[in-house]
């Protein structure tokens, strides 16, 4: 009772009391300890990830909270630090998607014509794609290295971006407002700017949110194939393919905790995501 | 001197098809929104474009400032053709042709502080810095009724009822010192009670500037209080233009008798002159005068030929068969 007051009185003001609201702070929360994981993984973890902590396959026990891996490292330690990779490939991706996808849809849908029509038809074949196939195949081109991982999986959310973006500048640059700053004389800049883009920008936020939460899994596949870091960088889609074939000796904490890890943080982002939607749901205004 | 004369203007808008219908057919179709309107603004004058939904009336506005481009006909201002000007030069023009929206819910930005929606056509004609534009538009909005300015300069338009978000909408026409303004139905979404407090703030605009305005409107009893002419459309054209008084007193055309009968009164009345039907199809209009299907008085005259809008500069009117009617 005392932790959900302490919650509400920390988001009351930043969050309107609406539906929605509730998702949205289970999935903040969720975020910042991940978040906080992985900025004080120096100072939580118990171990060196890359270094021997106890007997190898040893079962999860007092001295390693989630057991030790085939070489003796620590696995709690190991998910801990594995947090950073993760969040640090999959921020950046989305961001440098949602740059490149978010203008682009706003020009190509304010404009329209053939330069719409041929933009419209690169990011369909694109989006035609299953997300992880196209960042293997991107991924495989470009070799394995966190900077390839990032722009692969960037590549292959940019059509996400891009239609959301176009759909409602369609439908936003047919608005009475809009007429009424072209009757006043604003140029095609100046309505894109103040009058299209603010009206998109909580669309923007909740793609963004949902988008992540769909390319942590696309980074744990590519991770897993070994796309992203090599031995013994800590990351939870590498350690799960390292675990892997000890699962069968029933040695079940190597994948466990990792794996459980990927769920949980896409979980919090698909929350937030999923809350925002729910908040600025049409009908609402503001 | 003429502020705004328009010859023969036409807006044809092509019927969208399908995909087969266009492939078994060549002939393109087409809306006649608006089928050769021509009328002249004088400075200082509020003409009133009146007609019923439909009838391309709030498209002739949209023209007039440039939303809409004419398919045919020509628009003049100050004797200068704007019909086809484009970029800086439009954008010059636009300055001083102006334009109020019926929907004030609509007509605003509802991410945008109200006050931006009126320093923003200030800074777009590059007419104030921001600061002066901020100062400009404070005054602007005490100036329409929005007092204390400062406080209704921070809020977003949500914020506001319908009669203070068309008083925003007002400022921000009035705020560049156009000198012609096209009112589209600006007080038929305002409360009743509203109404007036609306209309005498537009009217103060005008005697201030000496404003041209075309007032559009279906509501015959607001064209009466506002205009100076009143221009009465069917179908895309005008039939029947003149000074208010000859208008209404002296109704030429049965559609304008029809509609003046149409208006709510507490008096009786004499005059009863019917309308038959609906509104025929402007895709397919009907041959001879356009009216013909719904007037009571039509002849075979009237099914063969469209009638010319002739007369006097004081009351011109389109029809074979005038009215020779006076109604108090």
């Amino acid at each position: 009772m005392q932790v959900k007051n302490l919650a509400t009185k920390i988001f009351r003001p930043i969050i309107p009391e609406a539906e929605g609201r509730n998702m949205v702070i289970a999935g903040m929360i969720i975020v910042a300890i991940v978040l906080f994981m992985a900025i004080f993984a120096d100072i939580i973890s118990p171990y060196d990830p890359t270094k021997l902590a106890g007997k190898p396959l040893s079962p999860p026990s007092a001295q390693n909270l989630m057991g030790t891996d085939n070489l003796g490292r620590d696995v709690f330690s190991r998910v801990i630090y594995g947090s950073r990779i993760v969040l640090m490939v999959v921020f950046s991706a989305s961001l440098v998607s949602m740059s490149i996808g978010v203008p682009i849809g706003l020009i190509s849908g304010y404009f329209g014509g053939k330069l719409d029509r041929a933009i419209s038809m690169i990011m369909d074949s694109m989006y035609a794609f299953p997300s992880l196939i196209l960042a293997i195949a991107i991924a495989a081109v470009l070799g394995p290295s966190v900077v390839n991982a990032v722009v692969a999986i960037s590549v292959v959310y940019v059509p996400t971006y891009f239609r959301m973006t176009r759909g409602q500048t369609l439908s936003l640059k047919s608005r009475l407002f809009v007429e009424a700053a072209r009757a006043a004389g604003a140029g095609n800049l100046r309505i894109m700017r103040r009058y299209i883009f603010p009206n998109l920008v909580t669309t923007v936020i909740v793609v963004f949110s949902l988008s992540i939460a769909d390319a942590i899994l696309t980074e744990a596949g590519l991770s897993f194939l070994g796309f992203i870091v090599t031995a013994p960088t800590p990351d939870w889609g590498f350690d799960l393919s390292s675990g892997r074939p000890y699962l069968p000796s029933g040695y079940w904490w190597m994948i466990t905790f990792p794996g459980a890890m990927v769920m949980i943080l896409a979980l919090g982002f698909a929350l937030i995501g999923e809350g925002l939607s729910e908040l600025y749901a049409p009908g609402r205004e503001r | 001197m003429e502020i705004i004369k328009v010859e023969g203007l036409k807006k044809y808008f092509p019927v969208q098809k399908s995909f087969l219908e266009v492939l078994f057919s060549k002939e393109l179709q087409f809306i006649k929104a608006v089928d050769g309107v021509s009328f002249t603004v004088k400075k200082g004058e509020m003409l009133s474009l009146v007609g019923e939904s439909g009838c391309g009336k709030t498209t002739v506005g949209r023209m007039l400032v440039g939303l809409e481009e004419p398919t045919e006909g020509r628009i003049y201002f100050k004797e200068r053709d704007i019909t086809s000007l484009r970029g800086e030069k439009r954008r010059e023009i636009q300055r001083h042709i102006q334009i109020i929206f019926q929907d004030p819910y609509a007509s605003l930005n509802p991410r945008m502080k109200i006050g931006e929606h009126i320093t923003d056509p200030l800074l777009i004609h590059g007419i104030a810095t921001n600061e002066e534009a901020k100062r400009m538009a404070i005054e602007m909005l005490e100036r329409v009724g929005l007092v204390p300015g400062e406080q209704f300069y921070n809020r977003l338009p949500y914020q506001l009822s319908g009669g203070q978000r068309q008083r925003v909408a007002i400022a921000r026409a009035m705020v560049l010192k156009p000198e012609f303004v096209v009112a589209d139905e600006a007080v038929s979404m305002i409360d009743v009670s509203l109404r007036a407090a609306i209309l005498n703030l537009l009217m103060s605009f005008k005697e201030e500037y000496n404003l041209s305005m075309l007032f559009i409107t279906h509501d015959l009893s607001v064209a009466k209080l506002v205009g100076d002419r009143i221009a009465v459309m069917y179908l895309g054209k005008i039939v029947e233009l003149g000074e208010v008084n000859e208008v209404i007193h002296k109704p030429k055309h049965p559609y304008t008798a029809a509609l003046l009968s149409a208006v709510p009164s507490f008096e009786k009345r004499d005059l009863r002159v019917g309308i038959f039907g609906d509104v025929s199809n402007p895709i397919d209009l009907p041959p001879g005068c356009r009216y013909n299907p719904r007037c009571p008085f039509a002849k075979d005259e009237c099914r063969k030929a469209e009638p010319e809008l002739i007369g006097t500069d004081r009351h011109s009117f389109a029809c074979h068969y005038p009215l020779d009617i006076v109604v108090e």
